[in-house]
């Protein structure tokens, strides 16, 4: 039935339909969603595309499902159809969506803002763009309780605002309540978001990547909260890309791709014995539960794509034959009263002998944790004993927009030898990305100094160092922007290599292909436009033209932070085989420990513009002296399938 | 690390637009045909621009000898928009007309893109001090109408058909210098003007290959909107007598001219009036349409 012109008659009959078999349960884990063959279609400009096909679950009473895929796979999609949130050039169909026994396929645009915030309460990615700017924290979180609970005075809603506030966790909730959005830190924007959300107290939140867009430790505070409103009794559904963050939180998890459920299960079992070669794949892409140096994205072949009613994951599984492609196993029958069973959609689910890698093999125990490897040597012995690189004590202050001075980086030292990887880890704002900056010779320190291979590099006139930039190249986090919009990739790499000294005819076309073949790009991309290619496709054009001068040292600034994980696990294992190949000095910026961990031979923790540790990875990993770095390793959500098994038990 | 198959390596944006529009099908022509308005102008504007090229094609009497004996004639078969006092052929001298009115429009746009380019580009580029001192001065010539600042300039070159075009130009410069140096400054500080100085580009190669070509892209569109304004102001400029000089050929000249006949003789008004509103339509409805495309294609 199509949700906007369902007549009400069918949706009455629908809807007894539901409720009698929810009834009878009756227990505490009566299903209070129940979505049954979900389909969702855009109509675009290039035709129907079916972003939902066949989509099932249930949901009972405090429990929490997570909903996990990469980016176009489906899930915050499905998430909105709950909402009845879709747009309108969806088309929605459903055998059943019911939300405590009520038909919610049925419900017109008013009925609609009777369950939003009332029932289903809304947690979104950016608090930022979520929060109205013009209106206080204290509007908008009593906002719903204006809008459903009629009955309180003006006094009682802010005082329920007030005690909403406390409840989340921010501090000094008087103030904070008179307070605008962009007065308050992600974080605390975040909680801000989460108590207008729960405030009419809905039984079911859902939660759409609500620690996306957040510095670790902070995510790690928000997981916490929403935990206490897990064991509070609230039924929970979080939508996320990063498994890692919902094995925490999950009871049980569906793994989304290319719009089907592809496995769903209890968390333990879906985490520790996942039956789906995609969800196998997922898994083994995360770079935190490798042992360092292995390969993190799982070997694929070119397959035909799939047919209409094929598995999406056909193009580049191991296991797919022709029946993969022409249709889709049945779902494994009914689920059983209260437990519902661990179900793959796969014709050859196991652990296949297609196991992305050796440790995604092992038991569960090396799963779970970060391997630390304390004896672990550099990958490449450092010989030379004089850094390539040595940065002396930089420090640089700018001015923020209300006139006074704030210090983006401050005495910072460390040095970078041939062939080596060094790992600069901290949050947002620790000033990372200045540090790499002057390093790339793009803004002087104020004070301290970067020699370069011995000579001064800082210090250098723009004249004399521009010459020798093409040492030190760099990959940004965005791609895009970091392309001249009217460029091609052609051209692109064209002026990269002629700065190389490359001239311009029959080698520097050689020296393209070359380029092109070491990043693994298709030689049809030339005369692409950046903006026609797939973030991975970009970075690796980044790439490609950071290779193109032969640096001796690549900065590489968030490289893989825009990407889904299992490009990020090939973006990373083509970063590591370059610098194999080439002998490449690195300086590899990330918020992410888990990617430091993965690719670093020596890594620095910055906070506030300061480095607060630096050493061998391992070391830093497995003994951290600093009191920051312990917070952020404890802050870090991993995998952990003990205690996901134990949490739910 | 070979044979990657990328999951999402398809294109984001729908794929080249070639493919975009084979798959469109049957609604192909209407992504590739301009709405009937702009066609009709486009066509008008192609039809001008052949006038003004070669006006004989067109007429074969001549726009400025004189014939006494044929004054304020009402358009007939033999003069379709009538003759005026000297008894030219008021046809005749519209067609001769375009070519300089087209010309002042083309040359002062061109010229003020050319001005402020320059300007702007220096503007944004030169530092605080040189910034402030061109902004300053481009601040005072705004603070003027742009016809009253081209009286002042003509008032000072005197008058002529050169004159105009330049006159026009400056007036032009002021503000198109203002956009060129806004986009520069954004361009300046985008990811790939960074990536481009740490290739080691040199600051000349950086200016012309990349700042330049993509702070100019808004200007340009623009100015097609500009051109249709400073066709207006040459003709304005003209009526006040201040442009090309009698006898040769020119709209807002003539229109001048026709006003001491207007109770007896109107077509010497109406013709003119219509060349110079008709021309002005078309450009600023092709120009449009340009800009329409320009900012959906830089929205994407």
């Amino acid at each position: 039935m199509t949700v906007p012109a369902a007549p009400s008659s069918t949706a009455d009959l629908s809807s007894t339909a539901a409720t009698s078999p929810a009834k009878p349960l009756a227990s505490s884990r009566a299903p209070l969603l129940v979505v049954d063959g979900l389909d969702v279609t855009f109509a675009t400009a290039a035709g129907p595309v079916r972003a939902v096909r066949n989509v099932s679950f249930t949901l009972a009473e405090g429990e929490c499902l997570a909903i996990v895929g990469e980016s176009g796979s489906g899930k915050s999609v499905t998430a909105r159809t709950l909402v009845g949130l879709t747009g309108g050039r969806s088309s929605v169909k459903a055998g059943q969506i019911t939300f405590d026994g009520q038909d919610l396929t049925a419900l017109t645009e008013t009925g609609w803002r009777a369950v939003r915030g009332r029932e289903i309460g809304l947690v979104f990615q950016d608090a930022l763009v979520s929060l109205d700017p013009l209106r206080t924290v204290g509007a908008e979180v009593g906002e719903p309780l204006r809008t459903h609970r009629r009955s309180l005075t003006r006094t009682e809603i802010h005082d329920e605002v007030i005690t909403l506030l406390s409840n989340v966790g921010i501090p000094d909730p008087e103030q904070r309540a008179r307070q605008y959005p962009h007065q308050l830190s992600g974080g605390l924007r975040q909680r801000a978001l989460i108590a207008s959300a729960i405030a009419a107290e809905p039984r079911l939140v859902l939660a759409d990547e609500p620690t996306t867009a957040l510095d670790v430790t902070v995510q790690a505070q928000v997981l916490d909260l929403l935990e206490q409103l897990k064991q509070g009794g609230t039924t929970l559904l979080l939508i996320s890309h990063d498994l890692a963050v919902v094995a925490r939180l999950a009871d049980r998890i569906a793994v989304m791709h290319g719009g089907l459920i592809v496995e769903q299960g209890p968390a333990g079992q879906l985490l520790s014995n996942p039956q789906h070669p995609y969800t196998q794949a997922l898994i083994a892409a995360v770079p935190s539960i490798h042992a360092k140096g292995t390969t993190l994205s799982a070997d694929t072949v070119e397959q035909p794509a799939a047919g209409p009613g094929g598995c999406p994951y056909a193009v580049r599984c191991l296991r797919a034959d022709q029946r993969c492609r022409e249709a889709l196993p049945a779902r494994a029958g009914n689920e059983s009263e209260n437990e519902p069973a661990h179900q793959s959609l796969c014709w050859h689910p196991g652990p296949g002998p297609g196991g992305p890698s050796p440790a995604a093999g092992s038991t569960s125990s090396a799963l779970a944790t970060i391997k630390i490897s304390t004896t672990a040597a550099p990958l490449v012995p450092a010989t030379a004993a004089d850094p390539l690189l040595d940065v002396d004590a930089i420090s640089k202050r700018f001015r923020s927009p209300d006139g006074s001075w704030y210090d983006a980086v401050q005495d910072v030292s460390f040095q970078l030898r041939r062939g080596e990887t060094l790992g600069l880890v901290g949050e947002s704002g620790s000033g990372k990305t200045t540090a790499a900056r002057i390093v790339l010779g793009l803004l002087a320190p104020d004070s301290g100094s970067v020699r370069f291979d011995g000579g001064p590099w800082s210090e250098l006139r723009e004249r004399d160092r521009r010459t020798r930039r093409r040492r030190i190249q760099a990959v940004y986090q965005d791609p895009l922007g970091s392309f001249d919009p009217r460029y091609t990739v052609a051209r692109i790499l064209g002026e990269a290599t002629a700065l190389a000294g490359v001239r311009r005819g029959a080698d520097r076309k050689t020296r393209i292909s070359e380029l092109l073949d070491q990043v693994d790009l298709p030689h049809g991309l030339l005369g692409r436009r950046p903006r026609e290619l797939s973030g991975g496709q970009r970075q690796r054009v980044a790439i490609a033209r950071a290779l193109a001068p032969t640096p001796d040292i690549l900065v590489c600034d968030e490289p893989v932070s825009a990407l889904d994980v299992s490009i990020q696990a090939q973006i990373l294992d083509l970063l590591a085989a370059l610098q194999r190949d080439l002998q490449m000095a690195l300086l590899f910026i990330s918020h992410d420990l888990g990617v430091i961990h993965h690719v670093s031979d020596q890594i620095a923790v910055m906070k506030d513009g300061r480095i607060v540790e630096s050493g061998a990875v391992g070391d830093v990993f497995s003994n951290p002296t600093a009191e920051y770095t312990r917070e952020l390793l404890a802050a870090v959500p991993r995998l952990d399938l003990d205690e996901v098994r134990n949490g739910s038990e | 690390m070979t044979n990657i198959t990328l999951i999402k390596d398809v294109p984001t944006q729908g794929g080249a637009p070639g493919r975009e529009r084979a798959t469109r099908g049957r609604g192909r022509l209407r992504g590739v045909l301009p709405p009937p308005a702009v066609l009709v102008a486009s066509v008008v504007l192609i039809l001008l621009i052949l006038v003004a090229a070669v006006p004989g094609l067109f007429t074969s009497a001549s726009p400025i000898v004189t014939n006494p004996v044929d004054a304020l004639l009402p358009p007939s078969g033999a003069h379709w928009f009538g003759t005026d006092e000297l008894g030219r052929d008021l046809f005749t001298r519209v067609i001769y007309g375009a070519r300089p009115s087209l010309l002042i429009g083309l040359g002062a746009t061109v010229l003020s893109i050319f001005g402020g380019a320059v300007l702007g580009i220096a503007a944004a580029l030169s530092g605080r001090a040189g910034d402030q001192i061109l902004m300053r001065l481009a601040d005072v010539l705004l603070s003027l109408p742009q016809l009253m600042l081209a009286l002042l300039v003509i008032t000072v070159l005197g008058p002529g058909t050169v004159n105009t075009m330049l006159a026009i130009a400056i007036a032009f410069v002021p503000g198109y210098a203002r956009i060129v140096r806004a986009e520069a400054l954004v361009v300046r500080r985008s990811g790939y003007v960074e990536a481009a100085t740490g290739l080691g580009l040199r600051r000349s190669v950086l200016i012309f290959r990349h700042i330049l070509p993509n702070a100019l892209g808004p200007l340009l569109v623009l100015a097609t909107v500009g051109f249709g304004t400073a066709i207006i102001s040459a003709s304005g400029l003209s009526f006040l007598g201040l442009g090309p000089q009698p006898p040769s050929p020119e709209w807002g000249a003539m229109l001048s001219d026709g006003r001491n006949y207007l109770s007896t003789a109107w077509w010497l008004g109406v013709f003119p009036g219509l060349a110079i509103t008709l021309t002005v339509i078309a450009v600023n409805l092709v120009g449009r349409r340009a800009q329409a495309r320009f900012t959906r294609r830089t929205a994407q």
